[in-house]
């Protein structure tokens, strides 16, 4: 056995008594093996620094979904208040229902079960039986999933972006209709969806850009047409 | 949307159908990704990676930090995943820079990794908390060399683990003779190896046994893993020298 066989042996090993102090004796009365043994000492060293590097750059790829941060007690009071001023100048001031409660109703009234296949198991199917029993967060999972292995599939984008609406996560549910919009289809809601999403955010620059969608879906004659119309005469 | 090869891209595909066709309508969502992770090589399923975080417990990630080394990197993945938000509690508490605040979180997760992995972590205070103190002090050392400007102090090639059942006397023989050892030199020296003999070192150097990195790369058995993992290490040898004290 020649001396790293023996070094590896011994630091892999379960470093006994007995087999320590025959290894320790070596140390201090051979300088070479000693200088095998720092060798391998350094060398381990030097691996785990380049291990550890290595995992710090895959850390890097990974990418939350959502950043899961817990709010502070203190925040939640303060939304909790603001929202409640915000809803009663809303109710106190507001006759006509807002661009935000038409969506909301349609959401509600439309939208809050899909169809699913009677007969059928595969991931479609289970990704739309989550959002049915309202798990919104595994839907959207299946469905990404989905996307990523049918990526032009309009039943995975459609639930998808559906998914992510009913989560309030705005953006992707736009890009996913944005790319509903885009496939080949003889009758395509991703336009009105779009629309759908934004009347809902309801940030600045929603409400315009959400009519004019609106206005498109109807003079294209695009799915969704007959509800564009009874909207667009309320706003 | 993640860069995906088509080699993942078509077992991601088949893993579906696998998946469904075994009737899967009761199946939770972390069950599907757990089955659908297996049929793939696990470094490339983002998805997984990000569902991790959602579905996997802290006692889960416990026990897949101490389980076997070929498994742990999913729950690394897990546990880097579960408390990332810290970064932005280092930008926005210490005002270290998102770069800085990464490394000094990544930092803490992998000393965590290792004491869990050590049986160095007792489980007296939530995982969170110990990670946090540590992610916290690792920001503090941040701010303290941003201010200061000074460079780190050098560090022992040495893990002092490796150490702990020989007498002074070898720790003190040892310790000078790796104080003359050129680290970044080393380091320089394992990129000249080749593929190979690099990933074999590495997988050891992480924990692997020679019988999970036969497996890993097709050796015959553990004894023909353990040689060759030992000729990269003479080749190694080879190839360095220490520096003249």
């Amino acid at each position: 056995m020649n001396s790293l066989e023996y070094i590896d042996d011994y630091f892999k090993g379960a470093q006994v008594p007995e087999a320590t102090k025959e290894f320790e004796q070596k140390i201090e009365s051979d300088p070479a093996f000693a200088e095998e043994v720092a060798f391998y000492l350094a060398a381990a060293g030097a691996l785990k620094q380049q291990a550890d590097a290595e995992r710090k750059e895959r850390f890097r790829t990974l990418q939350p979904v959502t950043v899961i941060r817990p709010m502070r007690r203190w925040h939640i009071a303060s939304a909790a208040a603001v929202l409640v001023v915000a809803v009663s100048a809303f109710l106190l001031f507001n006759g006509q229902p807002g661009m935000q409660q038409l969506a909301t109703s349609y959401m509600e009234d439309e939208l809050s079960v899909v169809g699913v296949t009677m007969g059928r198991s595969d991931s479609l199917q289970s990704a739309r039986q989550y959002y049915n029993e309202k798990k919104f967060a595994q839907s959207l999972a299946v469905s990404e999933a989905l996307v990523l292995a049918y990526p032009q599939s309009e039943d995975a984008l459609k639930n998808a972006g559906l998914s992510a609406l009913q989560l309030q996560q705005y953006d992707k549910a736009l890009q996913y209709f944005s790319r509903l919009e885009q496939q080949p289809l003889r009758v395509n809601p991703g336009k009105f969806y779009r629309a759908l999403t934004l009347m809902k955010r309801n940030d600045p620059g929603d409400e315009d850009a959400a009519k004019a969608l609106l206005q498109q879906v109807v003079a294209q004659n695009l799915d969704g047409k007959a509800q564009a119309s009874k909207w667009l005469d309320k706003m | 949307m993640p860069d995906l090869s088509a080699i993942w891209l078509e077992g991601f595909k088949e893993c579906c159908f696998f998946v469904a066709g075994t009737g899967t309508g009761e199946t939770d969502i972390k069950t599907i990704l757990w089955i659908e992770a297996d049929c793939l090589n696990l470094e490339y399923a983002p998805l997984y990676k990000r569902m991790s975080a959602k579905t996997v417990s802290d006692n889960e990630i416990l026990d897949g930090l101490r389980g076997p080394a070929p498994e742990r990197a999913t729950y690394e993945n897990a546990l880097y995943l579960r408390y990332a938000y810290f970064i932005d509690e280092g930008v926005r508490t210490f005002r270290l820079t998102r770069e800085d605040a990464f490394s000094c979180y990544s930092d803490a997760v992998i000393r965590v990794i290792e004491h869990v992995a050590g049986n160095v972590f007792e489980g007296r205070s939530s995982l969170k908390t110990y990670l946090y103190q540590i992610f916290h002090n690792k920001c503090v050392d941040q701010v303290r060399k941003n201010t200061t400007h000074k460079s780190e102090v050098h560090q022992s090639a040495i893990i002092p683990e490796m150490l702990t059942a020989l007498s002074d006397t070898s720790k003190s023989i040892l310790q000078r003779l790796a104080d003359r050892s050129d680290i970044e030199d080393l380091k320089r020296r394992l990129g000249e190896l080749g593929d190979a003999c690099r990933r074999m070192l590495l997988l050891s150097a992480d924990g692997w046994t020679d019988k999970q990195i036969a497996a890993e790369m097709n050796f015959k058995n553990a004894g023909v893993a353990k040689t060759s993992r030992l000729r990269c290490m003479e080749k190694l040898r080879r190839l360095y020298t220490f520096k003249s004290s």
